[in-house]
């Protein structure tokens, strides 16, 4: 139970530096679809490298994996982003954007995990 | 006056929770479709209520922070690597599909929102 609160906390942390980052790209007047792309790929990369490096250590593994990082990365705003898209008749961005997010993200679990 | 911030932690704090409540009592790989299809139906579903309604600080801390935490984009990426290493067919569709279901349920939460129920003038 304790646990199970500590990596609530880090879901938290992951959350406010989301945030952050939706509140950088904004301020410099992109799109907040960027931000999402962003936030996923950096947040893929790290569970790469924590999956990977991280076995010895179960408790900081569960904080940090499935707390920080999973607080962190969204799907639900990646979710809607592209429904926008589609609803929009925009097909073609739509498209570009769920292989950039898909592929980008992939390319940082993998470098992540061979690091 | 609450900043922003914490209004965005205690979302994140409760959606990491509820997600760790759903890891607790199902498997890793059940648990990551429960939390992403749910997460995206409530997402559309919610977007579209807020979408009439001014309420800066509640959507912030519904969708950015509670449904942002909810779901995982980290954990679907970790999977269909362990899915790669055996079945890399499987890993194809997995990538394919995730993506699929989420966004027809944000769109049926939205159409729900919007056309439905919840609908205001």
């Amino acid at each position: 139970m304790i646990l199970l609160l500590l990596i609530a906390c880090g879901g938290g942390i992951g959350a406010v530096l989301r945030y952050c980052v939706i509140r950088l790209v904004t301020k410099y007047h992109r799109p907040s679809l960027i931000a999402t792309v962003i936030v996923n790929s950096i947040g893929s990369f790290f569970s790469g490298w924590a999956v990977h490096h991280t076995l010895d250590e179960p408790i900081f593994s569960a904080i940090f994996i499935t707390g920080v990082l999973g607080g962190f990365t969204t799907f639900s705003s990646f979710a809607f982003d592209a429904f926008r898209l589609l609803d929009a008749k925009r097909y073609n961005i739509c498209l570009y954007y769920c292989l950039c997010m898909i592929i980008f993200s992939f390319i940082a679990v993998v470098l992540g995990y061979t690091l | 006056m609450i900043s922003t911030f914490a209004i965005v932690f205690l979302g994140g704090f409760i959606g990491t929770f509820l997600r760790g409540m759903v890891m607790l009592y199902t498997t890793t790989w059940l648990s990551l479709w429960i939390v992403n299809v749910i997460g995206s139906f409530m997402i559309g579903l919610l977007q579209g209520y807020y979408r009439t309604r001014q309420d800066k600080k509640m959507s912030l801390f519904l969708l950015v922070g509670l449904l942002g935490s909810f779901t995982t984009f980290s954990a679907f990426c970790t999977q269909w690597l362990q899915l790669l290493e055996r079945t890399p067919l499987m890993a194809a569709a997995y990538a394919v599909g995730m993506p699929l279901v989420c966004i027809a349920l944000t769109s049926c939460g939205w159409l729900l929102a919007t056309k439905g129920v919840l609908h205001k003038k």
